[in-house]
């Protein structure tokens, strides 16, 4: 097993995910791999110099008033339907709960029994073709909806791409093809994203 | 070079060109072709990471599936202009047994030929990955379909929310 | 001390008891104000948002119907509003304002660390600070409530929305990439 998946199962350890068996074999791991023993070290020592990162500070007081700002805004709000107080005579009365329940099960039973179509087996899974014409489906027509879905995509993109900051930044122009392969809008798009980088004291 | 490196730098020149081109005019079929191509980069992204493939690996894998990918995104394309056309064609007042039959035949041609795409990319990963590989790419497939849905909620929540 | 059961008051707050509701707001503002601020860095947008997290959720009470708990509930409204906030300002904007709270003054009162701590560890505070500040929003979120929230990896998922292996990924990457930005920092504070 690589040492990228020991370092995952070192994070779930830390949270305290991590299965009985796999605990046991990555102790044994650790007691092996330099490596991944000092990435835990320093795991462990960036969980317990974090610790209180989040705090905001505030004194008893600040939380005080912030409760009274928010009560005087409460007062002021309105919910959005108001709930009956008491339920109509119908839904009180437990056996007539029991009584409509009972007839849905029968109904479902005897479906299962007797009435569904045989002979019929569900896919096992879904494939991501599947999967993906769901997904538009249920964005139909509606062109924001499927914008925002893009952007979820996109930035999943950059977030599975963001190299680590101990990797030397990949350098486009080592690829022969990469100038050649872009447009005249893209070549300018890169342009002025140098510019803007240069402006904010970035290589020039 | 380290595997994330020539990762990195193919997919960083795909993605670089996906950035300036982020907001294809919304509505049309060059936008859903523009999200297909969007999920196709992250599904090789995620699947790298997952599988865990070496340099020779990649070598391998990556030119043969993004030509299969880049083929099955015309494929689709085309698709999507014919479904477009065919809506038009029955909106007419006087719609063509044969026009729309044609049509119905050639939309169903081009599916079959997606679907063989995709059996395509199933058999060259076939071919170039270890048993336990195959495994994870079964559970990548079943997690990276979720993880579609769970996308879509959140982009529902996050226009929603505005 | 109100005593009352949480499900006893969000049950009255269904009704439309704004003082139930208030004690509910009491007892949770805190932990929400703390997430918030972790995402944001700010005391004033924290402020403005987590009063919005709880007249959100206060107008759709009736609405709640207690399948997840009140507090992922809330949780939940509160990680959606902010990563809202944070898309909508951008996170340049965001990191302006961390450092010039930083320059003046706002930051010795934002839980950073004591002078007791020294020069080098009170650094390395500062720096973790910063390089979590500058995670992927989604990756943000998941680490504030796992690793400082304390929250399980089910608890996270089910306020984040997604599945319990997308928040294990998560803190797996997020803790990569704070270790690779704070490598040098580490080595230099020591055992």
């Amino acid at each position: 097993m690589r040492c990228e998946t020991w370092k995952k199962w070192v994070s779930d350890a830390l949270d305290g995910e991590l299965a009985g068996e796999r605990t046991v074999r990555l102790d044994r791991h650790l007691k092996d791999c330099a490596g991944c023993r000092a990435y835990r070290e320093s795991l462990t020592r960036l969980q317990a110099d974090a610790e209180g990162l989040a705090d905001p500070g505030l004194a008893p007081g600040d939380w005080a008033d912030f409760s009274r700002r928010l009560e005087s805004r409460l007062g002021g709000s309105v919910p959005s339907r108001e709930v009956p107080q008491r339920a109509p005579f119908f839904f009180r009365r437990k056996w007539v709960w029991a009584g409509a329940s009972f007839l849905v099960l029968a109904f479902i039973g005897t479906y299962f029994a007797v009435l569904r179509p045989r002979g019929v087996r569900e896919p096992m899974f879904v494939s991501i073709e599947d999967s993906v014409a769901r997904v538009f489906g249920e964005i139909g027509s509606n062109s924001e909806l499927e914008n925002a879905f893009n952007q979820e995509i996109m930035a999943s993109i950059a977030e599975a791409v963001r190299p680590p900051e101990d990797e030397a930044p990949v350098a486009f122009d080592d690829n022969p093809l990469f100038w050649e392969g872009l447009s005249d809008r893209e070549l300018a798009y890169i342009e002025s994203a140098l510019r803007k980088e240069r402006d904010h004291g970035g290589p020039s | 070079m380290k595997t994330s490196r020539i990762v990195g730098s193919v997919l960083s020149v795909v993605i670089l060109g996906m950035w300036v081109m982020a907001a294809p005019r919304q509505g049309t079929p060059q936008a859903r072709a523009r999200v297909r191509a969007n999920i196709s980069t992250l599904k090789l992204l995620r699947m790298t990471e997952v599988l865990e493939l070496t340099e020779d690996q990649t070598a391998k894998l990556f030119p043969a599936l993004t030509k299969i990918d880049k083929e099955k995104a015309e494929l689709q394309r085309r698709m999507g202009v014919e479904i477009f056309d065919l809506r038009a064609a029955l909106e007419k007042e006087q719609v063509q047994d044969a026009d729309v039959l044609a049509r119905v035949q050639r939309i169903r041609d081009i599916r079959d030929s997606v679907k063989r795409k995709d059996d395509e990319f199933d058999a060259v990963l076939g071919a170039n990955l270890t048993p336990v590989q195959k495994g994870r790419y079964l559970i990548f497939l079943v997690d990276f379909a979720r993880g579609l849905g769970e996308k879509l909620n959140q982009a529902r929540q996050g226009r929603d929310k505005r | 001390m109100d005593e009352r059961p949480d499900d006893v008051l969000v049950e009255q707050a269904r009704r439309g008891g704004v003082e139930a509701f208030s004690e509910l707001a009491r007892r949770h503002q805190q932990r929400i104000y703390r997430l918030i601020y972790g995402m944001t860095r700010n005391h004033s947008d924290t402020d403005d948002l987590t009063q919005e997290v709880f007249l959100t959720a206060f107008k759709s009470m009736p609405g709640f119907r207690g399948t997840a708990g009140f507090y992922t509930w809330i949780y939940r409204i509160a990680v959606n509003l902010t990563l809202n906030f944070l898309r909508k300002r951008g996170r340049e904007k965001q990191r302006a304002e961390y450092h010039d709270n930083l320059l003046y003054g706002e930051g010795a009162a934002a839980g950073l660390p004591s002078p007791e701590g020294g020069p080098v560890r009170n650094e390395l505070r500062g720096r973790i600070a910063e390089a979590v500040d500058s995670l992927p929003p989604h990756f943000k979120a998941s680490f504030l409530l796992v690793a400082d929230q304390g929250m399980s990896h089910a608890d996270a998922a089910r306020v984040l929305g997604c599945s319990e292996n997308t928040v294990s990924w998560r803190m797996h990457k997020a803790r990569k990439m704070l270790q690779a930005r704070l490598k040098p920092y580490l080595n230099e504070v020591g055992p």
